[in-house]
């Protein structure tokens, strides 16, 4: 960076007057010839390399901004554990009117209807614009008897079944960003003839491309 | 003379010092804040159970449930089911708020 300048030193050394150019500068102050050291012509030229240095530095300062917004502004929202509860929701609605299991839920011997179609049911569009083999959701219904403890007596299920070892996954410590969110909940609904059934519904949503960056 | 010039020398070179100084100063901080920002683009998660919410439709059914059973000890075991859930936090709005509510307007109705 400094500039060694053998003109400059030379003036400096065997020009002891007053007046002239060089010797000016060395009595107005260092600032000053320290301008003169670095640039060897005048002041002029010193003030343009300031100049150029200010815009370099306005250049990076002006770039780490663009940079910053883009970081924070170019992450996605994650709103998977949105959608898997939205999700919820609405199979919720479509499952349980008002605290009571929807009737198409039974056949006509009031066992369980196995041809429930929980996708059509509770018009529920699993397509979206990326092509992940099997899907990007995955919706699973399973009910339990409260008055009977023998485990699962139905179970409904639709999507892409891959995605429940993503949860099975994201049950452990660690977090990871890659697999789908899952959310599970659980709620009580009346059947047909005052029993009450727990359902318990799963939801996962992979759509990594669009959440994680 | 040449104390002059080794004073001038001297200038020279904690003026450059100062320039690179302030140069690295703007640089680190400028490092500091892209770092925050990088930092801060990680936490954009909008996650549905810790947004502050007055409504649970899941929790709804449960409690609508749990008014339209009649048999007495079916009604106390749903009601200890999710009063335990309740203490466990599985519910995202408030539990007995909703509960006094529902029975509110179900005893109104009854009128």
């Amino acid at each position: 960076m400094i500039v060694k300048n053998r003109k400059v030193k030379h003036t400096l050394r065997n020009t002891p007057r007053r007046g002239i150019k060089g010797i000016n500068t060395l009595r107005k102050g260092i600032k000053e010839i320290s301008h003169c050291a670095f640039f060897p012509k005048n002041r002029k030229a010193a003030e343009k390399i300031i100049s150029i240095y200010w815009f370099a530095i306005l250049i990076i300062i002006a770039g780490a901004v663009v940079a910053m917004v883009s970081l924070f502004y170019g992450a996605p929202y994650d709103v998977r554990s949105t959608e898997a509860n939205i999700m919820i929701n609405q199979v919720s609605n479509c499952l349980s009117e008002n605290g009571k299991l929807n009737q198409k839920l039974f056949s006509e011997d009031k066992t369980f209807n196995e041809n429930y179609n929980l996708k059509e049911e509770c018009n529920l569009i699993f397509e979206t614009e990326f092509k992940n083999v099997g899907g990007e959701y995955f919706l699973e219904a399973d009910f339990y008897d409260l008055n009977n403890s023998s485990g699962k007596v139905f179970e409904l299920s639709e999507g892409n079944f891959n995605l429940k070892a993503d949860c099975k996954i994201a049950e452990g410590e660690k977090e990871y960003k890659r697999l789908s969110k899952c959310v599970d909940r659980e709620f009580y609904s009346l059947g047909s003839s005052d029993n009450v059934f727990k359902i318990k519904i799963t939801s996962a949503v992979k759509k990594t491309e669009k959440n994680v960056k | 003379m040449l104390n002059k010039f080794m004073k001038s020398k001297q200038g020279q070179t904690s003026e450059a010092m100062t320039w690179i100084a302030a140069t690295l100063i703007i640089i680190v901080l400028l490092g500091i804040s892209l770092y925050a920002a990088s930092l801060l683009s990680k936490l954009k998660i909008i996650d549905y159970e810790t947004e502050e919410r007055t409504q649970d439709i899941v929790m709804e059914e449960s409690l609508f449930s749990y008014f339209s059973v009649q048999d007495s000890t079916v009604q106390n075991k749903l009601f200890e089911n999710l009063d335990k859930m309740s203490q466990e936090e599985k519910f995202y709005s408030d539990f007995n708020s909703k509960f006094q509510q529902i029975k509110f307007n179900l005893e109104k109705n009854e009128k």
